[in-house]
């Protein structure tokens, strides 16, 4: 595409965006006002990428794909919300992901190494942390944190304000309603018939995460003590933190799912309805931060 | 005269109200007609014998009129999106599939999220919100004031009740009564679409009336409620909600297949 500058006619970037020389921009694309492109980053073809969307180096967007579209939230009010893409994303086709909206902090954020598969969808306020991994047709409804290595298999569709966990693995066709422990294997065996749950860890996640032996041990133990029956999971939670020099994921396990419970409906992220999420608060560029009015700019607690 | 982008094919731009925005890479074929305030983004395909209304927005890389599977454009019906409709991106809306038929139509101020897909002879009623990925077969109808979560889907000659909610990943396989909330595979009915019923402006009493007829309709029911329980539900409440719930289900009840749009044999194409 490189060399194709006689087929410049077939692309439509707007004056005020800013793509890298070092960047490639497929025909029948568009880039859209105050957008920005980092060097290495190819756009395919049919792309768009709409209006104050920050993508950074060595990105790959696939052909079709929409980044930065309007928000589906009939609360947006047509704010100059955000999107920022970091580095080393993959986005295969027709993938798209929307921008932010006031209510949810005015940022969507994917961080770096993530993959989206075919048609995979991202709304509006989400945050994926790095190396998350999104199969074909997966449906993240708006402000769904992903937090780094998590895995979501094909069809599934997450409950707006979920978490999903670190290292975890969401099985195909899973409908995600609560937020899903790090380390774990979230699925429902016997789709429509069981509530979907954590059935024991996931194998690849811990061996992603580096885990050791003894280590792995642990979370496979833990995993099953504390849902295995999840009636008394609060007092498992707090007899599990509790625990004197506990390894690093088992602390993590329970402080995870010591939030979850402080939350609504299994879903920590509940606590953040209408107002500004930390992880916005924290990745807002400070100069969008400061002209936004004050009673907004303070981060939920 | 409409703004249309010189990288966006229009064959006929007489079709095109005054203020019409047509997107860079857009295609708008030559019978098609568009109505005043209609935004087309970047990479819209509008084709066949469309006619979209005043006042929709067309996302990027959506496709209306496109001709069913298996069919030619001349060979088509037509497709109509009426005004206010929001078509979000990658969502498919097909022509009908019968040159002389009514074909697919939008009523009113609906929004179809990222990936629906509308099959022929579809049709919308006014005001509705499917989520993403969810999928209209062929001749189903969907009444006003419907609602879905992803994954939904709706199988062809099937009818979804007005104010109606179907949960993610419903499988709707017969007809959705009006008022429900419905989840699963094949679908059933859950319980009243109480919030939604709230939001449209149904007054307290009217809900209590509706929860009501529901308990004794489908509480310990398998299946579609009998003859007895509707005349006893006929005989316990005068409403006209009621009325209504019940002349939708007597209607599906007659059909025989629990589809009151499904064709007869050798019916329909």
């Amino acid at each position: 595409m490189a060399g194709d500058t006689e087929l410049t006619v077939l692309r439509e970037v707007a004056d005020s965006a800013r793509v890298d020389p070092g960047a490639r921009v497929g025909v029948f694309s568009t880039v859209g006002p105050e957008a920005v492109v980092g060097a290495g980053t190819v756009v395919g073809r049919r792309a768009t990428i709409g209006p104050r969307v920050r993508l950074g180096r060595d990105n790959v967007v696939g052909d079709g794909c929409v980044l930065g579209a309007m928000p589906q939230d009939l609360k947006y009010r047509g704010s100059p919300t955000l999107l920022i893409i970091g580095d080393r994303n993959r986005f295969a086709p027709d993938a798209s992901v929307q921008l932010g909206t006031e209510h949810g902090g005015y940022l969507t954020r994917i961080a770096d190494d993530v993959f989206m598969d075919k048609a995979a969808h991202v709304a509006h306020d989400c945050h994926l942390d790095d190396k998350v991994r999104l199969g074909p047709c997966v449906l993240l409804a708006g402000h769904v944190r992903v937090e780094t290595g998590a895995t979501i298999e094909e069809s599934c569709g997450a409950h707006h304000f979920t978490t999903i966990g670190a290292f975890s693995r969401v099985g195909a066709r899973t409908p995600v309603r609560r937020d899903v422990p790090p380390f774990a294997y979230f699925t429902s065996f016997g789709f429509y018939t069981a509530a979907p749950a954590p059935h024991g860890t996931d194998e690849e996640g811990m061996a992603r995460a580096g885990l050791a032996e003894a280590e792995k041990d642990e979370l496979r133990r833990a995993l099953r003590h504390l849902f295995e029956d999840e009636q008394a999971l609060a007092v498992k939670v707090a007899e599990l933190l509790a625990r004197p020099d506990l390894p690093a994921p088992l602390r993590r396990l329970g402080e995870f799912c010591r939030r979850s419970l402080s939350g609504q409906f299994g879903r920590y992220r509940e606590r953040f309805r209408g107002r500004m999420p930390p992880e916005a608060a924290r990745h807002l560029p400070a100069e969008f931060l400061a002209g936004l009015p004050e009673a907004q700019r303070e981060a939920a607690p | 005269m409409a703004r249309i982008s010189p990288k966006a094919v229009v064959v006929n731009p007489d079709g095109l109200a005054d203020d019409v925005e047509v997107g860079p890479f857009s295609y708008v074929a030559g019978e098609v007609e568009v109505g005043p305030g209609t935004r087309i983004a970047n990479g819209v395909t509008v084709t066949g014998r469309t006619r979209v209304g005043a006042g929709c927005w067309l996302h990027a890389g959506c496709i209306v009129g496109c001709a069913p599977p298996g069919r030619s454009e001349d060979d088509a019906g037509p497709c109509t999106v009426a005004d206010g409709n929001v078509i979000r991106e990658h969502v498919i809306i097909e022509a009908g599939a019968d040159p002389d038929g009514e074909g697919t139509r939008l009523a009113e101020r609906n929004m179809l999220m990222v990936g629906c897909q509308v099959a022929h002879d579809a049709s919308v009623a006014e005001e509705c919100i499917f989520a993403n990925f969810t999928r209209l077969e062929r001749g189903a109808r969907v009444e006003r004031f419907v609602r879905t979560s992803g994954f939904t889907l709706i199988q062809a000659y099937a009818t979804v009740g007005a104010y109606s909610f179907t949960t993610g990943y419903a499988s709707v396989v017969t007809d959705v009564p009006p008022y429900a909330i419905v989840q699963g595979l094949p679908s059933r009915v859950r319980c009243v679409n109480t919030e939604n019923l709230r939001r449209c402006g149904f007054d307290a009493e009217a809900i209590r009336r509706i929860k009501g007829a529901f308990r004794m309709l489908f509480d310990g029911a398998e299946g579609p409620p009998d003859d007895e329980r509707l005349r006893a539900v006929e005989r316990a409440f005068d409403d006209e909600h009621v009325r209504h719930l019940l002349d939708s289900l007597r209607r599906s009840a007659a059909s025989g297949t629990g589809r009151q749009r499904q064709p007869a044999a050798g019916e329909g194409r």
